[in-house]
């Protein structure tokens, strides 16, 4: 039993020490992001779970605008992490990245808005 | 009175006028214009060329077997039915004539031959005839409603002379009213045969010696079992017999205990006019002006238990209209949240008074798509959650640009 949580304990310190030296500053910041989105859709889903999701379709558009920012932005992350590019699995393109990020944020979050009500 | 002053006043014989005198005068005397007829006068009739020539009709006749001319059972129905009053005496020998008309009215008159008897209650000094009933009226023998019998206090009131017939009426169907009956020791039975189990099965307070019948069309029929109760031997002979009879025949003629309504209005609170269609969880208010007639104008009505409906197949809202000292009764209520055509119902039923059904239609639209509440409160987050992820882009964005 001690072994196992030991274990996890040295897993856990050395997974948190890699990630703290070897991420580059940008990978960090929307890793921050993305924690705070998540944190805002969990948030929300905690609230219509308490409260009811009376007006449905503002709870959907609330909702969504969380996990449809999360995926963009984590797609975006591997378009901006070079070490992909190495391996040739996403091509490293970072500016036209951005771009589309933001092209494609605006035209979701246009949506959800008229779906907010 | 509030119909007319024209009353027929049909007789066993002429000499009734008479004998009777004080009642008839003091009828007179509030304006009534009397016409006496022997009750099988040939040119007897209620109607001429279409039109009623009486407003009121006085039967004083208990033993005519017919009317004569135009008069029977179904013209004084009619006329009932046209709103008119009747006043209706009758005796230990009452004929089938006058049964007749008691028994459409839902008097049921007990057999030809039998008299009120009360042993305890007798107005007579002579202990062998104990025919003559003194009803002392009290709660539990006098219908304690001053619309009907007066306004005089009970410690003022002496007892009533009655010798006549005891008749049966349905209580409880709404429109049969029992003014006077007897004491728990009162029973009806023929005086002159052995009494036997069958003799009777009246008695008890189940005598009725004078009830009414206010029709659905607010006419009054007011049914005596005892003539004599009318006549100047029993109002001279220290009872309250005058005072009782002028005070049902006031109601019974009409001059009391008539309402009316007008004025109806109802508006948004705010508003003067009414819209043509109200809306769901509008505020409004109803009011209308009621007034009673007092002999001789209408004056305010004061009552405490007017009530108003607002419905649609069921009431939606029923509240109590609160009067004023002008008789103008009004109420305020929100208008329910179902859409649909509802009525305004006022049906105002109170014993003595005639009926008061006012009914106005009115339709209620549901919100327009521009009536609704344009930010839900508890959708709050919701807002808030997508109008940050787009801030938290366009933030994001600066950031990435100027990070290395």
């Amino acid at each position: 039993m001690t072994d196992i949580r030991k274990l996890s304990i040295e897993i856990y310190k050395k997974v948190s020490n890699d990630y703290v030296q070897t991420t580059p500053k940008k990978l960090k910041l929307i890793d921050v992001y993305l924690f705070y989105v998540a944190l805002t859709g969990v948030i929300q889903l905690l609230y219509a779970i308490r409260v009811g999701s009376f007006p449905f379709n503002s709870f959907l558009s609330g909702f969504i605008s969380t996990i449809g920012s999360f995926v963009l932005t984590v797609s975006l992350r591997m378009h901006l992490n070079p070490k992909n590019a190495e391996k040739e699995r996403v091509p490293y393109r970072p500016e036209r990245a951005i771009a589309d990020w933001l092209f494609c944020n605006i035209i979701f979050h246009f949506t959800l808005f008229s779906f907010l009500g | 009175s509030a119909s007319g002053n024209n009353v027929l006043v049909l007789l066993d014989n002429t000499a009734m006028q008479q004998s009777y005198s004080l009642f008839f005068n003091q009828l007179k005397d509030r304006g009534y214009k009397l016409n006496f007829f022997s009750a099988e006068d040939p040119s007897l009739t209620l109607t001429e060329y279409g039109e009623y020539l009486y407003d009121h009709l006085i039967i004083f006749a208990p033993t005519v077997e017919e009317f004569g001319g135009l008069v029977d059972v179904p013209s004084i129905l009619d006329f009932i039915d046209e709103g008119h009053n009747v006043l209706l005496a009758g005796d230990s020998t009452v004929s089938d004539l006058s049964r007749e008309i008691a028994s459409e009215c839902g008097i049921e008159f007990d057999d030809e031959g039998t008299y009120v008897l009360d042993h305890f209650h007798s107005g007579q000094s002579d202990v062998a005839d104990h025919t003559t009933v003194s009803i002392s009226t009290s709660e539990d023998t006098m219908l304690q409603e001053p619309v009907i019998t007066g306004s005089k206090r009970q410690s003022d009131r002496k007892p009533v002379l009655f010798k006549g017939i005891a008749h049966t009426i349905k209580e409880g169907n709404g429109l049969n009213i029992a003014i006077l009956r007897g004491y728990d020791t009162t029973y009806s039975s023929n005086p002159y045969e052995p009494i036997k189990a069958t003799s009777t099965s009246i008695m008890g307070s189940n005598t009725i010696l004078v009830s009414a019948l206010q029709a659905r069309n607010n006419a009054r029929v007011v049914v005596s079992g005892s003539i004599q109760m009318f006549s100047d031997r029993y109002f001279t002979s220290s009872s309250d017999n005058e005072y009782l009879t002028a005070e049902i025949s006031k109601w019974c003629f009409k001059e009391r205990g008539i309402l009316r309504a007008h004025n109806l209005t109802h508006h948004r609170i705010g508003e003067t006019q009414a819209p043509q269609m109200y809306r769901v969880k509008d505020e409004i208010t109803y009011s209308v002006v009621i007034e009673e007639f007092d002999g001789k104008q209408w004056v305010p009505f004061q009552s405490q238990n007017v009530q108003l409906e607002f419905t649609m197949l069921d009431p939606y809202v029923r509240t109590f209209l609160k009067p004023s000292t002008r008789g103008l009764y009004t109420a305020t209520f929100t208008v329910p949240d179902v859409y649909g055509v509802y009525s305004f119902k006022v049906n105002y039923h109170q014993i003595g008074y005639s009926t008061l059904s006012l009914k106005t239609i009115q339709s209620v639209r549901p919100f327009r798509h521009d009536e609704y509440e344009r930010f839900i409160k508890t959708a709050n987050p919701y807002y808030t959650s997508c109008i940050s992820m787009l801030v938290g882009v366009f933030v994001l964005f600066v950031f990435l640009l100027f990070t290395k």
